[in-house]
């Protein structure tokens, strides 16, 4: 059990870092809509630079998805090895 | 030394830029006799440029447990782009901490983790005494008897003093001109060595740590005589003759004990190059010196 | 509504700067050379013209050489005037200090200046310094010399952010015996420097008390009227979280009577206190919030936008050896003709520019910007 718990440990410091981005994105999620309404009458530079942003934040969240789901994915097996054994 | 250059790759860039294996620049020599004055284990507080560059080449070559400090608060970052402050967040990247320069100067350095500062000076006396304040005159106008400022206002202390209060070494840098290797220094920014004769040294004063200095110029290396303090010249490089020396030195230099410098080996310069400032950004500075 | 009340504290940079700033105002600028500076309220007060400043600063020189270009500072408190970027002495403050514009400058190190801002910031009466001493720091006092250091007969300081003294040197009490490294009962000091020449018996310095023992510079705090530092987040309550180097900012954010301070964003009160930890500076010290993206140009906040070199590599070549009216008409032109920081940064600058300089998440700065082409 002693040999477990650092990774057990390294488990809960990514369930709290979860914290943070958690509070952001349900906020960004809030705002998304009337942001999206807002966007007329831009000149052609603005809008290359929050077409440029937008996709920047959107490859960051699709890493960090795949990082979410592979974990839950392995996390799976493991809960899998507990519940049988 | 092992090192991950491939050699393909570094002839390329040799030929890019226009540089041979063995054959050393301005720059690149400063950069070279700087870091071989850096011991390894270090706590080094250095400002970006070529203090930085010089630590970062001890680093990959004899200083692999160098950890470098920078006075806005920054401990041990992995540097992986130039910086062109100690506040540039490239100089950050990757620290074991971040904080302030009341942790630097504090928790780090009065607290016994400055073994090594290396200085900028405008001008340095025999007794390794910097000035970065003011040359001409000190008092502004407001309270000065000649209705004007200073002849020449220089940048002040910012960390030097500090860091040469409380460094065991400081390793000072600056171009070898006779006008800025006075007697004396006019206004004493910065004491880096013994600071002056029996009675008047560092220690008569009451400052507890330091006393070791190389002043490293463009010409040669000069350290404190141990008995007098009195700088002497201590190493000269490859081509330079000590008696142009002693004629660029305003006070009167002991040219009697010098050594050469072993010219900067192909590896430093390897590593220089392709690991440190690849770009050239401080590398490829031309020399102050008018010739 | 309890929002009403939090709304109070925002306020545009032309409103802060009126209600707080007045001509002759001891004022501090955090940030540290090209890291966060507060250029929105500093625009700001050039684009007012608010002059006579006694401006104190310990990581210079941006916004100094901006206030110093357009001829607003009278006094200065000091450590460093260099500016990154091409010029190793800012040029427009040394000119200002050459010709006299800049009459009074009162210099500090690095160290002591840091030790004044943390005594500022604890309510402390002043706080020692290892440094300094066998300087000339010590020796010159400027405004001693111009009668500005003690009191007036009706008992008040001569002037509020004037401490009587600049230094006092003290033997200290305790013999030596915090000094690192030193000697412990099961073995050597484990800190890596090796000098402590008062161990060795090598001081028995006389200097400045008289009396042999172990020096100590004292530093009286640093206490403007007025501290301005740019944060990335600020809560609408005023909680302040800096991402990223600090440096002075915590100390030198404290230790005076109004604190302004501006940022990239306005937030909810509740994403910063769900982590409180992470926070630096507590709502109550915030007297004025200024929401200003990008206001920190051309300065970098981690996290946000890096410094744009190109800018600096400009100034020099515009400004450095030009004779004084050419400085002022390029910081007057710079920001005077503009409304706001906005249109400064929209018009001026421009918004491709901005967007050029955005940072990635891994490194806080852009690791592909090319600086020097």
């Amino acid at each position: 059990m002693q040999r477990l718990m650092n990774y057990i440990w390294l488990l809960n410091a990514c369930a709290n870092s979860l914290l943070e981005p958690n509070i952001l994105l349900k906020e960004a999620l809030e705002k998304t809509d009337n942001f999206t309404r807002e966007l007329k009458g831009l000149k052609e530079e603005e809008k290359e630079c929050l077409v440029k942003e937008i996709e920047n934040v959107i490859s960051y969240l699709r890493e960090n998805r795949n990082y979410m789901e592979s974990l839950e994915e392995r996390l799976k097996r493991a809960l899998f090895t507990l519940q049988e054994g | 030394m092992p090192v991950d250059i491939n050699i393909k790759e570094y002839e390329e860039y040799l030929n890019k830029m226009g540089l041979e294996k063995e054959k050393y620049t301005y720059m690149e020599l400063l950069a070279v006799a700087t870091a071989r004055e850096m011991p390894d284990e270090a706590f080094a507080f250095v400002g970006t440029g070529l203090p930085l560059l010089a630590a970062m080449l001890a680093q990959h070559t004899h200083a692999p447990n160098m950890t470098i400090i920078l006075e806005a608060g920054t401990v041990g970052p992995k540097i992986e782009h130039i910086p062109v402050s100690v506040a540039d967040p490239r100089a950050c990247y990757q620290a074991s901490t971040l904080s302030t320069l009341v942790d630097a100067f504090g928790t780090l350095a009065a607290r016994g983790y400055c073994t090594l500062g290396v200085l900028g000076a405008a001008e340095c006396d025999k007794y390794g005494n910097l000035n970065s304040t003011a040359i001409g005159s000190y008092w502004p106008k407001g309270v000065s008897e000649t209705g004007k400022g200073p002849d020449v206002r220089l940048t002040g202390s910012g960390g030097a003093n500090s860091i040469a209060s409380l460094a065991d070494k400081i390793i000072a840098m600056m171009v070898h001109e006779k006008r800025r290797l006075p007697e004396k220094v006019q206004y004493l920014t910065t004491p880096a060595g013994l600071r002056g004769p029996k009675g008047e040294t560092r220690y008569d004063y009451g400052l507890f740590r330091g006393g070791d200095l190389v002043v490293v110029t463009d010409l040669c290396k000069m350290k404190p005589d141990p008995e007098t303090g009195i700088l002497y010249l201590y190493e000269i490089y490859p081509g330079v003759d000590p008696e142009y020396v002693r004629q660029n030195t305003g006070f009167d230099l002991d040219i009697s004990r010098c050594k050469v410098m072993e010219p900067p080996t192909a590896e430093e310069l390897m590593i220089l190059r392709m690991k440190v400032d690849p770009d050239r950004i401080y590398l490829g500075r031309k020399p102050k010196r008018k010739e | 509504m309890a929002n009403d009340n939090l709304k109070n504290k925002v306020m545009t940079a032309k409103e802060a700067v009126e209600r707080f700033i007045k001509p002759g105002t001891h004022i501090a600028f955090g940030g540290f050379t090209i890291l966060r500076r507060p250029m929105t309220i500093a625009r700001e007060i050039v684009r007012q013209g608010i002059k006579d400043l006694f401006v104190t600063m310990n990581g210079g020189t941006l916004v100094e050489e901006m206030l110093a270009g357009a001829g607003l500072i009278k006094w200065l408190e000091t450590t460093y005037l260099g500016l990154e970027g091409g010029m190793p002495v800012a040029y427009a403050i040394r000119q200002a200090i050459e010709s006299g514009e800049i009459e009074l400058i009162e210099d500090y190190s690095n160290w002591s200046f840091a030790q004044r801002t943390l005594a500022g910031r604890l309510g402390l009466p002043f706080m020692p310094c290892l440094g300094d001493i066998g300087s000339d720091l010590i020796e010159y006092d400027t405004f001693k010399k111009g009668g500005l250091r003690g009191k007036r007969e009706d008992g008040e300081f001569i002037h509020p952010g004037i401490p009587p003294k600049k230094y006092e040197i003290i033997d200290d009490p305790f013999e030596g015996f915090g000094l690192r490294p030193k000697r412990f009962k099961n073995g050597e000091d484990s800190c890596v420097n090796k000098t402590n020449a008062y161990r060795d018996g090598k001081i028995k310095s006389t200097k400045y008390t008289g009396k042999e023992g172990v020096k100590v510079a004292l530093v009286p705090p640093l206490m403007p009227e007025v501290c301005v530092v740019r944060a990335q987040r600020v809560a609408l309550d005023g909680t302040v979280r800096i991402e990223g180097l600090i440096g002075p900012d915590l100390d030198q954010s404290l230790c005076g009577r109004i604190l302004i301070v501006e940022c990239e964003r306005i937030c909810p009160p509740e994403e910063l206190r769900a982590v409180p930890e992470h926070n630096q500076i507590a709502a109550h010290f915030v007297h004025a919030i200024v929401e200003q993206p990008f206001g920190a140009y051309p300065s970098a906040v981690p996290n946000y936008y890096d410094y744009d070199y190109s800018w600096f590599r400009n100034y020099v070549k515009e400004v450095n050896h030009q004779p004084k009216e050419k400085v002022r008409e390029f910081w007057e032109k710079h920001v005077k003709e503009t409304k706001d920081d906005w249109d400064y940064l929209y018009n001026k600058v421009g918004i491709k520019k901005l967007f050029s300089l955005r940072t990635d998440p891994k490194y806080h700065y852009n690791p592909n910007l090319d600086r020097f082409n």
